[in-house]
């Protein structure tokens, strides 16, 4: 009973779950075909870097949600200070144990490696017979 | 029974993340709350008494870099939509704007008014909580009869503010 209960609330959730990414597509789809100021949205970029005339770039806004706090800095910019550093002159690891792979080296290995495997588990080639033998 | 209840209570997460997402950058379409501002200029301001106009207010810090980004591109949506009825206010709420918003004003070449606020106003008319951190830019856009249409914390763009102002902009007063 419980379970069908938790399974009816997880249906009626997951639409409202979807319905403002549904919404934020819609709004930018829809009007910008019919509003004639919305046509030329590909010149009006703002140009990031103030070296180029720009506004200066939030580089550390990680999760690029474009939020700072009070006192200017963005948030979001994964961990807290202080879990950082990592491998001595490389970089800090990643949360959750991601990042470059620890003391495998960042090649074929790192990532499962394991080419001989697929060399020796090779099916054995299948020989026709001869057509002497039949 | 154990693991599929811990599936039920995973499918569940994404949909009350959704709901607080939405009561956050809420579309709510209620009546503004009264603020009168002044700009750098010395103009007085009642922002939610612009009949027949749209108006997108940006509280901000002049420090932040996404406030940046949030002005320069509302500059470019006041310079498209400006004769259409379009007013953009920029509300600086950081503690040394009042000495730092005339050159802002002048770096980015903003031509909307400007305007340092009190912390606590923007609080009060954003009806933020009290117990929470406030996090800027938070945008608030009001309809030609001053009702606030959207309201949205952070800046990713102006594509979804150039539809918005076009939408509200194309219906009638």
């Amino acid at each position: 009973m419980r379970t069908i209960l938790l399974w009816a609330m997880a249906a009626i959730l997951m639409p409202a779950a979807m319905l403002p990414a549904q919404n934020r597509d819609q709004g930018i789809s829809q009007p910008q075909a019919q509003a004639p100021g919305a046509v030329q949205q590909q010149d009006q970029q703002v140009i990031c870097g103030r070296g180029r005339g720009g506004v200066p770039c939030a580089w550390n806004d990680r999760d690029k949600d474009g939020i700072c706090d009070l006192t200017g800095r963005p948030v979001g910019q994964g961990r807290p200070l202080g879990f950082g550093g990592g491998r001595r002159g490389g970089r800090g690891g990643a949360a959750w144990g991601g990042g470059w792979g620890a003391g495998r080296g960042r090649g074929f290995a790192a990532r499962g490696g394991g080419w001989w495997r697929s060399q020796v588990a090779q099916p054995p080639q299948q020989v026709q017979p001869a057509a002497s033998d039949k | 029974m154990r693991r599929r209840e811990w599936l039920c209570r995973a499918a569940l997460l994404p949909g009350v993340a959704g709901l607080v997402r939405a009561a956050q950058n809420s579309a709510a379409a209620g009546p503004s709350l009264p603020l009168k501002i002044q700009t750098i200029d010395g103009q007085v301001l009642e922002v939610h008494k612009q009949p027949g106009k749209v108006v997108l207010i940006d509280f901000m810090t002049t420090s932040c870099p996404t406030c940046k980004q949030a002005s320069a591109g509302i500059q470019k949506l006041y310079e498209d939509f400006g004769a259409r009825g379009f007013l953009a206010v920029a509300l600086a709420i950081d503690t040394d704007a009042a000495r730092v918003l005339p050159m802002y004003r002048s770096l980015y070449g903003l031509t909307f008014p400007v305007g340092v606020l009190a912390r606590a106003e923007a609080v009060r008319y954003l009806e933020h909580p009290p117990d929470k951190l406030l996090y800027v830019p938070v945008l608030v856009l009001l309809d030609k009869r001053g009702r606030v249409i959207k309201k949205k914390v952070g800046w990713t763009g102006d594509q979804e503010w150039r539809s918005a102002i076009a939408e509200q902009l194309a219906r009638k007063g």
